[in-house]
């Protein structure tokens, strides 16, 4: 009988009834498990619940914090910034002399090289804004409005009169139109240097008001079309800055390649992450927290796991007992309990699942008013709308992340059945 | 050499710094084929003589060999395997496993003994109409009647064909007359295949079936006859 046992042990360990029986086995516990997550159906319900609703605020959370930072993103890239600017080599935001950059036209055949079309040439200075009695010092932007208007979204948010066009006065925010007492079709006195640093002095009338959500940007920019920007600043075929916005999600790697055709000794290449460093700081700080918050709950998780399956194997120690007794070994025992963990586990993986897609899809379309909250915020200058946005990946990864908490949170309990003695468990009446 | 071998056998249970002896034995066989009862009066061992011979237990000290193996100093895992390829067990109640049907608890071993689906098949339907249980494979355990529970629970201690069978004051939570059947039903497994029947029973009327009765007490062996 030995004889026999050891040599199909052996002959047969890897043929295909080996594996079928594994498999069957396998099938026999996980069958097991589930009907005993449905024998006692009130705790599995209310266990299931509390993974599934810890699942659900983690999903929703990940959603927001994606809208929030794409959010933030596309207020830092499309409301300036732009994807990647290429300015002259030595450029530096705060100098007040204009900064020509060498053969623009360069610039431009290098980036349509790369088959990126949504750049646009500018001017920038800074400059005063005078009215009757009242000035305020703004940013000047010389800009090209077809070419703009596929890299900023400020044509978008034009409240009254219209946007730069090639004749167009200046355009001003609502907010400077307001403080220092202007409207519509109102003369406006602009004051600068030209390129060799001489003060020049220009009179425009306002053609158009825009209003962004950010009221600091909207008093601290104004508008004139590229031409007369070069006209006034006595700056003839001047380009001082190429703002461009590609859909790359890796805008460092876009920056190597546009620095192959510009060498660094004329241009100068930096990425919207260098331009406002703190928008990419935040958005890494609420990655951390966030990775915090996850431990936390999933930490959570996991005790209230335990704890259920010790409950379970203290209840089922005499049934655990003849199950051991009549051979299952310790593996098999362990093996059934963590399964029954996994199977709350899984169930709740689908129910949280289900309701925070259903949420976020939800949030997707409609989003959070946050007005109350950030109207005064520069992260959202396009909207105070923040929409979810769930990536199929995060969705996977909580997902993955709570199976694997049912896993952990039933190993303990399912190591402690498998070590139970049969005997006592079997004196357990 | 006989089936089981008791050989100097001590149990002692130590609770609170007491030493409690549970059952000793200086020599015990009992051979293939044989029909025992252990008799004796609450607490005399009848339980840890038939925990002893089911590798459930293991003496403090002495040896047991069962089916040539000894039962001490075997692993967790390995007592486990032994328990599944030589013994079969019939508890006094909740024997079975309450989420499984008459059928999957005596296909359960099959199983674990990884024998192949055809014969499963067939030996778990064998088993079953022997214990007269046919038309109760889909039932559950709490679908059924104490003794219809026992009977299943007979089918699973004999469908594995183990040379022993346990079993551990069986009919202890069945009325008188449905015990009677349960160890006629025993007893008729045991002439018609020759399976080494060991329970336990202080019942006279359940004892009469036996032909060897084996009485305890205080843990000792007062009497050994055959019938
Ligand atoms: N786990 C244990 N710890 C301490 N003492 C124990 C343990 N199990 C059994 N005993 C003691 O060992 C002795 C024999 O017990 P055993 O259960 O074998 O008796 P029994 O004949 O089966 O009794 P019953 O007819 O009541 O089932 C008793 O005195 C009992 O109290
Ligand atoms: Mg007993």
């Amino acid at each position: 009988m030995q004889r026999s046992r050891q040599r199909d042990g052996h002959s047969s360990l890897f043929s295909l009834q080996r594996y079928t029986i594994w498999v069957k086995t396998f099938l026999l516990f996980a069958h097991i498990a589930f009907r005993n997550v449905r024998r006692n159906a009130r705790r599995s319900l209310f266990t299931i619940v509390a993974i599934a609703f810890g699942l659900f605020c983690l999903i929703i959370f990940q959603a927001l914090k994606v809208g929030l930072h794409r959010e933030m993103v596309v207020s830092t890239v499309q409301l300036d910034a732009g994807t990647l600017q290429v300015h002259a080599a030595g450029y530096e935001v705060n100098l007040a002399a204009l900064k020509k950059i060498p053969d623009p036209g360069k610039v431009i055949a290098a980036l349509d090289q790369l088959g990126e079309t949504r750049y646009g040439r500018r001017v920038k200075t800074s400059g005063l804004i005078l009215s009757g009695k009242r000035s305020s010092s703004v940013l000047l932007s010389g800009v090209d409005p077809s070419e703009e208007q596929r890299v900023t979204f400020i044509s978008g948010k034009v409240v009254g009169g219209s946007y730069v066009g090639r004749n167009s006065g200046i355009v001003l925010g609502e907010e400077l139109a307001q403080s220092i007492g202007l409207g519509l079709g109102d003369e406006v006195t602009v004051m600068s240097q030209d390129m060799s640093g001489l003060p020049v002095t220009g009179k425009f009338p306002v053609t158009g008001i825009y209003r962004t959500e950010l009221a600091a940007f909207d008093r601290t920019h104004a508008f004139l079309s590229i031409g007369r920007m070069q006209e006034f600043l006595h700056a003839d075929d001047v380009v001082s800055e190429i703002a461009m916005r590609s859909d790359s999600r890796d805008e460092h790697a876009l920056a190597e390649r546009l620095a192959l055709a510009l060498p660094a000794a004329d241009y100068q290449i930096r990425t919207w992450k260098e331009i406002a460093p703190d928008v990419i700081q935040l958005i890494d700080l609420n990655d951390a927290t966030m990775q915090l918050l996850i431990l936390i709950v999933f930490a959570i998780i996991a005790m209230g796991i335990t704890n259920t399956m010790t409950m379970v194997v203290f209840e089922r120690f005499r049934e655990l007992g003849i199950i051991s007794a009549i051979g299952t070994p310790p593996s098999g025992i362990l093996m059934m309990v963590v399964m029954e963990s996994c199977c709350l586990g899984a169930i709740a993986s689908l129910l949280g699942s289900a309701a925070a897609v259903a949420a976020c899809t939800y949030l997707g379309r409609y989003g959070i008013d946050l007005t109350a909250f950030t109207s005064a915020n520069q992260y959202f200058a396009n909207s105070h709308v923040l929409k979810a946005h769930l990536l199929t990946k995060d969705l996977l990864a909580a997902n993955v992340i709570t199976l694997l908490t049912a896993v952990v949170g039933g190993i303990y309990p399912a190591w402690k059945a498998s070590r139970l003695k049969p005997v006592d468990a079997i004196a357990h009446t | 050499m006989a089936l089981i071998e008791l050989t100097n056998v001590r149990k002692t249970y130590r609770t609170d710094g007491m030493e409690l002896h549970a059952f000793s034995a200086d020599r015990m066989e009992i051979d293939r084929g044989e029909f025992v009862c252990v008799a004796g009066p609450s607490g005399s061992g009848k339980t840890t003589i038939l925990n002893l011979i089911g590798a459930i237990d293991c003496p403090t000290t002495g040896s047991i060999t069962v089916a040539g193996r000894e039962t001490r100093g075997l692993s967790p895992s390995d007592a486990a395997r032994m328990r599944r390829d030589t013994v079969g067990f019939i508890f006094q109640s909740y024997n079975l496993i309450p989420v499984l049907t008459a059928y999957e608890n005596v296909e359960y071993v099959l199983l674990l003994k990884g024998v192949k689906q055809v014969e499963r098949r067939q030996r778990v339907s064998e088993a079953l109409v022997s214990v007269g249980l046919k038309d109760m494979m889909r039932k559950l355990p709490k679908e059924m009647s104490g003794g219809q529970q026992q009977r299943v629970a007979v089918a699973r201690a004999i469908v594995a064909a183990p040379p022993i069978v346990l079993a551990d004051e069986p009919t202890a939570n069945l009325d008188s007359v449905t015990g009677r059947h349960l160890v006629a039903l025993l007893h008729r497994l045991n002439l018609e295949q020759g399976t080494t029947f060991v329970f336990s029973s202080h019942d006279p009327v359940i004892i009469e079936y036996a032909d060897r009765i084996i009485t305890l007490q205080d843990g000792r062996v007062i009497s050994d006859r055959r019938c």
